[in-house]
Order: structure tokens, then sequence, then C-alpha cells
């Protein structure tokens, strides 16, 4: 997918820019830098950023740095691990109900109504309470708490091509439905699903830190952006630091999310490109 | 607090970044503002409709007090929880207390008498002692009460001694011992657990206990509201002539320490037990007060000694050479080396303390004795660091030394503690599985046995009053502790409480302080404390060796311009 040559583009750009950064320092950080983001250290706690501690160490005398690089990769992982099952749940169930329609679909979707009932983070909540937090559990928390937004948006796509004529003729030359799905159907709306898979990675990277905040995400000694935010609590008030520095990753990656899936957007949108190109 | 955190408006980027931020200010919306005490003196009190002789009423004002929810409901019989401790004993009255000077002194009861041998001690009950209804707390009350408490969950081993209770007359209670009991009067002071009910109100309603408005402390109950907090209003019946002093409490409920010390920085609340962290890091001010409890409150590694790993004393007393002490008190508990337990439970303070430093040798020692004693209990050097089963009675060899220890999910001591409590054993090859645990379900958990290790934290008020309820079978903490239920640590414990020759109990508890560091039923390693943070607005407010903070709040007033 190319970008259209607009504003949108050169976020997009930036986004990936940012995105791709963070990765890096997710993957190769903890290997540079060399400290063990759980080793404690009594005798160093709450020290501000030194040559030895870039960023200060926390209230166990914890390198901050290594927490966060740790916590980068932590939170990433499950957003994406997250967003994609997500993808996979939502896609099956929205496809599905969305090309036989019938009393399949008129079931989908009264289920998916009862999870717009609920806000997600309560449903991720209620996962985590019944299967008791970790890291997987938090993967299938909030890819359950994602699943019914992201069947709508899909249903309502394949609603939208089912009954188009390139559809139509492949279901009059005979095709079966499994080959109109995956060759007529699942192509005509993909840019939607990526669409939708970028915007749902913003999302649940805030909903991984309310989990963590709340003490429901992964647990310690392991890091993630939440579990920093929730562990700076204590010294909220005289070490800031502690939680302005996980909660400015949160935003930033949130931030390079949202422009990329804007930039996604864009390019999928045929009026958008023509106004690029126009421009 | 959840219903804020699930509202989905807009989804601001910057909602992220102020996450925690947010979490601090959200229950400001449940405390009314204003709630500054009135400019009026004190005035003569009424004589209330039952006669009862007239008193200073309390300050028309109120105290914001933000505590834990009482999480086991207000019936002395069955709530031994600290958060319902808390608020039943501003409730109900007690025949002992501790006074302003921590002395433990007779409170409703004006008299007590003991016999030569003993055996029978007669209380008196204060003329004046009066229900908030104003009727008067008779006898009968008190027969009526302490029966309930010695057939009760939490006090039925410490009053085990009691045959009977009989009334004399209608202002005078005899209870008769098999045994004599010097820790009798530390029992029945027992914050809200021994607290004195009115038969008629109990007989009377079947769901008393759910709003407990006919009481016998210094507050009564005006309003209960579940998730955010109750209204306590002064007792205009109380006996003291002086106490309460402020006639409104206003109990707040926030399990959170660190949100309870921004409400009362940010004029919240008043008055607020915080964490030691946060009590460390603020310090006291002109606006701020800090006091912090008097009562000893260890800190253990409890387990399961009739499973494995546990089962084997070589492990236990690995684990007791392996962990970091002195790390842990001051890393979490933010305190000194005078916080630091190497003995088997009291305060190196008390009289009764016996030094035993088996375990105090240098970390290189220790780890080395650790691994020895591993070594011994059949646990060998196994890949990755993590030891491994070999020749281990009820463990299949080649079984990894791993052990997940839960702790209270919303204490940040005691995850702290965890952790380091990982660290420190992984140099011995012991792997630790930190777990925060349902606070709600954690001690329920801990009685029924459910964990191979846990982190715990208690109270005592003495070494005697240790033992008597951490290892006495059927005390108010043996289920939570040491799980004992031992007929011959039962006798000697007996028979210090009977003893009336300070020099006998001083050895009989020399003897158990001996055999609890060799057999650590539970590692008791250091001990905690509760800063309790107020506006200096407030005077007066104190802490006793009583096992209530709210206590305190009956003596407290605002400073008068």
């Amino acid at each position: 997918m190319t970008f259209p040559a607009s504003s949108q583009s050169l976020d997009a750009r930036i986004g990936v820019g940012i995105l791709g950064l963070i990765v890096v320092a997710a993957v190769a950080g903890p290997v540079l830098i060399g400290i063990d983001p759980n080793s404690i250290d009594v005798t160093a706690r709450m020290q501000s950023p030194s040559a030895e501690h870039l960023l200060g160490t926390d209230s166990l005398g914890r390198d901050l740095l290594a927490r966060l690089l740790q916590g980068a990769r932590v939170s990433l992982m499950i957003c994406l691990a997250a967003v994609t099952l997500a993808t996979l749940i939502g896609s099956l169930i929205g496809i599905v109900s969305g090309y036989i329609g019938g009393v399949v679909d008129l079931f989908a979707a009264r289920l998916i109504d009862l999870f717009f009932a609920i806000p997600t983070l309560l449903v991720a909540i209620a996962v985590v309470a019944a299967l008791g937090p970790s890291i997987l559990t938090t993967i299938v928390a909030i890819a359950t708490a994602y699943s019914p937004t992201y069947a709508r948006v899909i249903r309502g796509a394949v609603v939208s091509v089912r009954d188009r004529p390139f559809v139509e003729s492949s279901r009059v030359a005979g095709a079966s439905t499994s080959r109109i799905l995956r060759l007529d159907i699942v192509p005509a709306i993909r840019p939607v699903m990526i669409v939708q898979s970028t915007a749902l990675v913003g999302a649940a990277l805030i909903d991984e830190a309310a989990l963590g905040f709340l003490g429901l995400g992964v647990q310690p000694p392991t890091s993630s952006w939440g579990s920093l935010l929730s562990a700076s609590r204590d010294v909220l008030l005289f070490h800031p630091g502690l939680a302005l520095i996980p909660g400015l990753a949160v935003v930033v990656t949130v931030i390079a999310s949202n422009l990329i899936g804007e930039g996604i957007r864009a390019a999928g949108d045929p009026r958008l490109a023509q106004r690029g190109a126009e421009a | 607090m959840h219903s804020r955190l699930v509202e989905r408006g807009p989804r601001s980027l910057v909602l992220s970044l102020v996450v925690g931020l947010a979490v601090l200010g959200c229950n400001a919306s449940q405390v009314p503002s204003g709630s500054a005490p009135s400019s009026s003196e004190p005035s003569a009190g009424q004589p209330s409709a039952s006669g009862a002789p007239s008193k200073a009423a309390a300050r028309d004002a109120t105290i914001r007090w933000a505590a834990d929810e009482p999480s086991q409901g207000l019936d002395p019989q069955i709530a031994s929880a600290g958060a319902s401790i808390e608020l039943m004993a501003l409730l109900y009255d007690t025949l002992y207390d501790f006074d302003e000077a921590g002395q433990l002194v007779p409170w409703l009861a004006e008299t007590v008498k003991t016999s030569t041998d003993g055996l029978t001690w007669t209380f008196a009950l204060r003329s004046n002692a009066r229900f908030s209804d104003g009727s008067a707390i008779t006898a009968d009350d008190v027969k009526f009460s302490l029966d309930r408490a010695r057939n009760g969950d939490v006090l039925k081993g410490q009053l085990s001694l009691i045959t009977s209770i009989d009334i004399v007359d209608t202002a005078t209670v005899s209870v008769t011992l098999s045994a004599p009991n010097g820790q009798l009067p530390l029992v029945l002071a027992a914050a809200g657990s021994a607290g004195i009910l009115s038969k008629a109100a109990v007989e009377g309603r079947p769901d008393y206990f759910t709003s407990p408005a006919i009481t016998s402390g210094p507050y009564t109950l005006q309003e209960l509201v579940p998730q955010s907090r109750a209204l306590l209003e002064a007792n205009p019946n109380y006996w003291h002539e002086s106490l309460p002093k402020v006639k409104t409490i206003e109990y707040i409920y926030q399990s959170d320490a660190t949100v309870r010390q921004t409400m009362v920085a940010g004029g919240a609340a008043d008055i607020a037990p915080i964490s030691p962290a946060g009590a460390a890091e603020m310090g006291a001010s002109d606006q701020f007060k800090i006091v912090t409890t008097q009562n000893l409150s260890p800190l253990f590694w409890g387990w399961d000694w009739t499973k494995p790993p546990f089962d084997n004393k070589l492990v236990r007393q690995a684990v007791a050479f392996a962990i970091d002490r002195e790390g842990s008190i001051a890393a979490c508990v933010y305190g000194g080396p005078e916080k630091v337990i190497w003995g088997a439970g009291p305060s190196p303070s008390d009289p009764n303390y016996v030094e035993i430093n088996t375990y105090k040798v240098d970390r290189a020692t220790a780890v080395k004795r650790a691994g020895e004693l591993l070594d011994q209990a059949g646990w060998r050097a196994g890949p990755n660091g993590v030891r491994i089963a070999n020749g281990v009675e009820g463990m299949p060899d080649g079984s990894p030394l791993k052990v997940t220890v839960p702790y209270e999910g919303t204490w940040k001591v005691a995850e702290c503690n965890t952790l380091l409590l990982q660290q420190a054993l992984k140099d011995v090859g012991i792997e630790i599985v930190p777990q925060a645990y349902d606070r709600a379900a954690y001690w329920g958990d801990v009685a029924a046995g459910k964990f191979a290790m846990y982190h715990g934290g208690a109270w005592a008020a003495d070494a005697l009053d240790f033992f008597n309820t951490w290892y006495r079978s059927g005390g108010s903490l043996t289920a939570l502790t040491t799980h004992l239920n031992d007929p011959q640590i039962d006798a000697k414990i007996d028979a210090a409480v009977s003893s009336t020759d300070p020099a006998a109990v001083k050895a009989t508890l020399a003897e158990l302080q001996k055999l609890a560091v060799d057999e650590l039923y539970t590692l008791v390693w250091g001990q905690t404390f509760n800063p309790i943070l107020f506006t200096s607005k407030l005077d007066g407010f104190i802490t006793t060796p009583s096992t209530a903070l709210s206590r305190g709040l009956m003596y407290t007033d605002y400073v008068q311009q």
C-alpha cells in the first residue's frame, strides 16, 4: 500500500518512523544497555538520572530505562498479539454473519450488541478476574473485549460487498462459498481490516496500560508500561518522573499508531487520494 | 471507582498519561466538601431522657477519616479483619482499654477484683454506662457479649480458660477461669472483638449487625453505605464525661493508601492511615502531622509446613538464612535495623524478648549455610540455577524447587517484600513466583491452607500475646499464621498465661521463642508500623497499643483558635 501525497502521508511516515524506533528499542534495547531490569539494589533507590542509570532508578533501585525497555517489549507484544487475535475472531464472526445473513447474522448481531452494552475495559477486567492475571490472560482479555467491535465493522463491510456484481458473477459461475469468501469478499474488505486493526493497536495499548495500572496485567517483577505506572503511585507526589516516563511512552506510541492508521485510511479512500493528487 | 475507569468517552490521548493522576482523585466525589469545624465552643450537654448524668457535648464538627472498608462486617464474633475491627472499635466499648498514656486500664468496668487464687474476676460496671439509646449497660449485656465472644471465631482460643460467666447483680459480673490468666485484661481490651453489645438490640433484630445502631462505644452508627462510607455520631449517653471530642465522624472507605494520602493532602479527608513509603517521602510539616502505631506488627512468611517442600525443617531454615531482612526493611518498610526481627517474633523492646541470632550472619555465610541445608534436604543444584528434588519424600525426582508466593495485591509493602524474597532466594536456587492476590479472598484462602508459602503481616501486643494468639490452637491468628494445633505447645502457653511468677513466664516464653526459631512454623523477619497522616487542624489524636488505630479518634478534636 502506498500513501497518497498528502498531509496524511507525512503523518503516516512520521508514525511509522516513531513506531519503528520504539520497536527497535524494545527488541534491541535490553541487549544494548545490558542491565537486568529486575535486578534490585536497595542501596540505589530513587536515584536521579546519571551515567550509570540514564533515567534513574525506581523504589527498589531497579534501572528505570531497563524496565521501560522491558515494558515496551511486553506492552507491544501484548497489544499486537491481542489485536491479531481480535482480528482473527472478529473477522471470522463478521465475514460469516455478514455473508450468510439470516438467522446466523441475527444471532451474531445480537451477541455483538450484547458486548457493546458493556464497556470494553470492563469486559477485559472480567476476563482477567476469571482467568487470573498473566501476560496470556491480558492478551485474551483485550482480544475478547475488541473482537465484537471488529466483527461489527467487518460484518458491515461484507454486507456492502456481498451483492456486488463481481461477487454475483462468481456465484453464477458456480464458485463455492469458501472460494467466494477467499477470492472476492476478503480482498474487497482488506483495507477496512487493516485500518481497523491499526486503530485497535492504540486502543489496546491504552487498555493494557489500564489493566497494568489496576494490577490486573502482567505480574511483577516483569514490567509493562501499565505496571510501571502502577508502581509509581506510592511515590507519585515526590517522584513524578516514575509515572511521566512510562506515561509518555504510551502517549507517543498511541499517537504513532493513530498516525499510521490515519495514513492507511487515507490511502484506501479514493476521495482523499484524489484530493492529495490534486494538491 | 470502577465506574469511572470504564467510562469510555472520547479517547483523549492525554488520558493515558494522566491515568495515574485520575485515580488519585477518584474518591473526591464521594467526599462532601466543607466539613470544617464549628467555631462554637463545647456547650454543656442535656441530660438524656434516661436520666444519665450530664456531660460535655461533643464539638459540633466532623472528622473525615479515610480507611479500608470493613470487609468482614461488624459482628465481633466473626470479624477478625483489621478493616472491620477499625470500625467496630468506635462502636463497641470494652471492659478494658488503653488510656491516653497507653496504659491498660479498666474502661467500661469501673473496678475489677481478682480472687487470691486468680481464678475469679469480678467486674463492676460503671454506674453511668449506657448504650446510645440511653438504656443502661447491665451485667446481662456483659455476660451475653462475653459468651458470644468465647464461642465465636475470633476470641475462642484466648478466652478458652473461662469456665463460667455469672451475673452477681445488675451491674456486676463474675468470670471464673480454669486457671489463672494474666492475659485476660489484654484479651478483654481487644478492640471491637471483645466489645460489649446490647443483648436486647442484638436479639431483637436478626439483622442487627448489618447496621448496629444501638452501641456501647463512643460513637453510634447513623448511616452505612457499602463501598462508600459510614457516618458515625457521638453516643450522647457515653459514660466518659469528656469523650468523644467531636460529634461526627465520616468514615470514608478507601483501600488505596496512596489515594488516602492524597485525600488528606488535598483536603478531601482530615486523617488517614498511609503507607510507610508515603510517610517517609512526605514527612511532617506545618500543615500535616504524622504519628505511628505503638503496637507490634510483625511481618512474616507463612507456609504449609505439612507438605513439601516446607514440611522439611531444613528447607524452612534455609529460607530463614537466605532472606534479606535488612534489605526488605529498608526498601519496603522504610525502617531501620530496629525493625528487623532475628528471633522468634516478639520485638527486641519486649521485656520477655530473647535474643537468638541463629540466622544473623553475613550474606556469604547465609547463602552457604542455606545451600548446605537444602543439599541435606535433598534439593540439589539443577539447571538454570534452580534446585531440583533428588530423593525428597513426596516429590518426584527432578521437580524444581519453585514456589508461587501470593501476597495481598493492594498492599505495596507486601509486593515489595515478595520481590525482594524472589531475588534473595534466587541466590540459593529457590525460584519464587510472586502472585498478586485478590485482597478480599486472601486471608480466607490462607486460613483454608491454599498456599505453599505466603506473605503475611499481623499484630501482637507483647511476647505472651504473640504466642497466645499465633501459636495456641484456636488463637485468633493461629489459623492465619502458624496453623498449629499442638497440645504440648498449648500447655506451655497456658502455663505462661496462668502463671503469676514473672520469672516463670519469662522462662516459658524463652523456651517457646527457641522452639519457634528452630521449628519456624512461620518465619517472622521484621516489623512494620502504620503511619497516620492528619491535618494540623486536628489535635489530640493518639495511638495506643490497641489493635485499632481508629480508637484514637475519640480523643481527637480540632485545634481551638
